[in-house]
């Protein structure tokens, strides 16, 4: 760049078009993708994730450089959306490339949250877990110290400085002494080398009592429960002798508020074939909770939940399920109460802003080890907790070592460079070229486990089917429903 | 109506041996209808302390400028530097609005420039009065502005500037109204990283559309919109707070929303954006038609709307320099009053109107221009 600061000439006042930089060869198109949407107009999508709703036949002038059909404001929207360009070098790539790191930081991170699977012993026997033991047998099913503080070693081993530290079953609760060693090891490990480490431990509550909430409000705990909607759904999802696990979650939250309070209480669902006919009901029952939000989580397609009745749902049931929940929620909203669907948050967040969302299932590179990381109760590492269910059924694909091994091993297993090509869906057929492909994900795991390759299949891919269907539903909303955006936006906005 | 404060003054040298004169007012007399004033500081030339008289008389003596006109802007603590016939006003003592001219060069040329450029070099000569006067600072000023031309065009010498006057006062809150254009260079980005304090140092860069060939053809620059686009992007990675300034006129309003949609998707880190009304002085006076509005209903809406759409996002928006007869009533929240003390003038009808006490005014060189429709009741 160079200062003319002393030039006489330069005082000069030029018109516009002195300024225009298109020349004869026309406009360039920088990487967008697109889709049509319901009402016939066009969804076009920067590299960055910027869109543009535009006219019928925009996209087919554009790749004509047939610009003059195209209206001064759409043009002008279009050269700042980053979709075209009007000079030869892109004098905008360094901005770009800027805004391309802010949507990809999980790529420079390592994973942050680091998930012990403290024991596999649990008390209930749910329609969709083929991974928990109703076992009395402490020692073949829980995490043994030896492994455990070798496994807390690894996990302050690792690169991040904020880490969270999530106790998973099993019924992780049924090893709460467990639970208290691991935390008072890695407290004051953690604080010689001034990391900060947060607490979860996820629990179906029936264990939970005050002796429990008392160390978890004093070390900062928070309490994360299975609540799959009302009374009757739960407890036929969700079986355990007696039938009265609701009951029991009733009970366990309503202590868990009073003790650790609500805003360090959370409760997630799972959606099996018995869940699809009551959307509204599900998310009745996280109002009546005073929860202001529900997550309409799919079941993920893994061996045993295929196998079984309750699980074994198409991708437009869920669809439909979802969509009926939204629509709902959306309603709640319109009369005034704030309620947010999880999964849409997270989208919308990458949609409508400029940073992106540490979710593992929406990323791209993969969340596999930038993400998360998985220690099984007996010593085994695993991707995500996906790839330990894969172990269940003898599938070790994702087992990358054990305790026992360290970093430099454990990341030379050579599953994680299939990941790295895998996992990122710039490269993938099917992805590469896919409207939503900057907000959407890679996930080899769920690709392997139910196409038999990681790089996927995308034609009869549910995973590609399930976002490919709410990135639509949440679109054809922002076009046609002025009203829902504001509404998204405050989900955004978290407030 | 009030008289815009004087800055500059000329009076005529009698038998001066210094060349540039930077120093603190020790004593004002005002006697016989003639003010006489007595400044005491250093020659920065030879470094020699010593004092100098300015004078509303025909008084003749060394070290002395006589027959002056409107000394009594000048009190007692302000600092003023003089060059052959030449006062200017450094630091005014009273003043909340103080501010480092650092120079009149400029690499913009701003269709509705208030100060327009000279293609002169002053950098050196505004440096050595600056490193001087911080010396001579006895009390922090709440806050000061480095303005210019363009401020940037100092280099390594606002950056010795800065910290020296942070080093004085850690407390200071500095705004450095720059095109940013510089930014974009990482040579410029080296040299300002040596500025240590950066939390307090805010830069307030303007930004005029959201497509570039609107904001290069309202700055007069080739290139200007990336190149300060990305120095927004560079300073703010080095921790420097950055604010937006948008100037409304004909050329800017038609595309404001998309504008702060632009802001929204590409810095979304911006502290704070604000929207200017345009000031009719130096060159605007020249390009009038290309930018005073004639659609002020559109200018409203699209005003309205783009602060609606910032404000849904949770950015920190205000309206400057524009009267509240001026916008609808749905926007007073975001007027904020100037606190620059030659921009709060009002008319005659302006004093029966009722939200006169929460008005900005107008600019002083704005009033003749200035219609009002003052607000008799509470609606």
């Amino acid at each position: 760049m160079e200062i003319n600061a002393l030039r006489k000439e330069f005082r000069k006042f030029q018109n516009l078009h002195f300024y225009d930089d298109l020349n004869s060869t026309g406009i360039k198109l920088l990487p967008f993708n697109f889709k049509r949407l319901n009402s016939g107009k066009e969804l076009i999508i920067s590299m960055v994730g910027d869109y543009l709703i535009a006219p019928y036949g925009t996209v087919e002038d554009l790749v004509n450089k047939n610009t003059s059909k195209l209206s001064e404001d759409l043009y002008y929207d279009l050269l700042s959306n980053h979709i075209i360009s009007d000079s030869d070098n892109i004098k905008s790539l360094e901005l770009l490339a800027n805004r391309y790191r802010a949507k990809k930081t999980n790529a420079f991170n390592f994973a942050q949250l680091h998930i012990f699977v403290i024991t596999l012993r649990c008390d209930h026997t749910c329609q969709y877990c083929q991974v928990s033991r109703v076992s009395q047998n402490k020692e073949k099913f829980d995490f043994s110290h030896l492994n455990l503080y070798k496994g807390i070693n690894l996990m302050l081993a690792s690169p991040e400085d904020d880490i969270t530290m999530e106790f998973q079953g099993g019924e992780a609760l049924l090893a709460f002494d467990l639970i208290k060693d691991a935390i008072a090891y890695t407290k004051e490990e953690a604080k010689k080398i001034n990391k900060r480490i947060n607490y979860v431990i996820c629990t179906n509550l029936a264990p939970i009592n005050s002796e429990i909430l008392e160390f978890c409000k004093l070390e900062n705990v928070l309490v994360s429960c299975s609540l799959d909607g009302h009374e009757e759904l739960h407890n036929e999802n969700r079986k355990r002798p007696g039938r009265n696990s609701y009951s029991l979650v009733e009970k366990g939250l309503n202590l868990s508020f009073e003790i650790v309070g609500r805003e360090n209480v959370s409760a997630l669902m799972t959606t099996t074939t018995l869940s699809l006919e009551h959307p509204i009901k599900i998310i009745d029952e996280y109002r009546k909770f005073g929860f202001k939000s529900v997550f309409l989580r799919p079941i993920s397609p893994y061996g045993f939940a295929t196998k079984n009745k309750n699980s074994n749902y198409q991708t437009n049931e869920f669809i439909k399920f979802y969509s009926e929940g939204l629509d709902y929620i959306l309603e709640l909203n319109r009369n005034g109460e704030y309620f947010k669907e999880t999964y849409t948050s997270i989208l919308l967040k990458k949609i409508l802003t400029a940073y992106s969302e540490n979710y593992v299932d929406l990323m791209s590179p993969s969340g596999l080890i930038n993400s998360v990381i998985v220690y099984d109760y007996d010593g085994k590492i695993f991707l995500s907790d996906e790839s330990r269910m894969l172990a269940q059924m003898k599938d070790f694909t994702f087992q990358i070592g054990t305790v026992n091994d360290s970093w430099e091993t454990l990341l030379a297993n050579p599953v994680i460079e299939k990941i790295g090509d895998a996992g990122i869906n710039d490269c993938l057929a099917g992805c590469s070229t896919c409207a939503y492909n900057v907000y959407c994900g890679a996930d080899p795991v769920v690709h392997h486990a139910t196409q038999g390759d990681m790089y996927g299949f995308r034609p009869d891919s549910s995973f590609c089917q399930r976002n490919m269907s709410v990135l639509d539903i949440i679109f054809n909303k922002i076009d046609e429903e002025p009203d829902t955006l504001e509404i998204f936006k405050s989900w955004v906005n978290n407030e | 109506m009030n008289e815009e404060i004087k800055l500059s003054w000329k009076g005529k040298v009698e038998k001066s041996s210094s060349e540039l004169f930077v120093g603190r007012v020790i004593s004002k007399n005002f006697k016989n209808q003639e003010t006489s004033i007595v400044v005491e500081g250093k020659d920065l030339k030879t470094n020699k302390i010593k004092q100098f008289y300015l004078d509303s008389s025909g008084r003749e003596e060394e070290d002395c400028l006589s027959n002056i006109k409107g000394l009594n802007d000048i009190e007692v603590d302000d600092i003023i530097s003089v060059r052959n016939s030449k006062v200017r006003s450094v630091y005014r003592t009273k003043s909340s609005n103080n501010f480092i001219f650092a120079t009149i060069r400029c690499n913009s040329n701003c269709l509705m420039c208030s100060q327009p450029p000279l293609d002169i070099d002053d950098t050196l000569e505004n440096y050595f009065i600056w490193d001087y006067a911080i010396d001579l600072l006895n009390d922090s000023p709440k806050h000061l502005t480095i303005t210019g031309g363009e401020p940037t065009l100092l280099g390594e010498r606002l950056v010795l500037l800065i910290n020296k006057i942070l080093n004085k006062f850690p407390d200071l809150l500095i705004t450095i109204l720059s095109n940013g254009r510089m930014l974009a260079l990482d040579s410029m980005i080296n040299t300002l990283s040596s500025i240590e304090v950066r939390r307090n140092v805010v830069f307030a860069i303007p930004l005029y559309s959201d497509v570039y060939k609107i904001h290069d053809h309202i700055v007069q620059a080739k290139d200007a919109f990336h190149q300060t686009c990305l120095g927004i992007h560079k300073i703010s990675s080095l921790g420097f707070p950055v604010e937006i300034r948008v100037v409304l006129h004909k050329l800017s309003n038609p595309r404001l929303l998309p504008l702060s949609k632009f802001i929204h998707k590409n810095f979304p880190f911006v502290y704070h954006i604000t929207f200017m009304g345009l000031e009719i002085i130096g060159y605007t006076k020249a390009n009038k038609s290309q930018l005073i509005e004639e659609d002020s209903l559109m200018a409203e809406g699209n005003l309205q709307s783009s602060l609606k759409f910032l404000s849904s996002w949770k950015y920190n928006v205000s309206i400057y320099n524009t009267p509240l007869c001026h916008i609808p009533e749905s926007l007073w929240s975001y007027a904020k009053q100037s606190i620059s003390d030659w921009k709060n003038s009002f008319k005659p009808e302006c004093e029966k109107c009722i939200v006169k006490k929460d008005c900005s005014g107008f600019f002083t060189w704005n009033i003749k221009y200035a219609e009002v429709k003052p607000i008799l009741e509470e609606k």
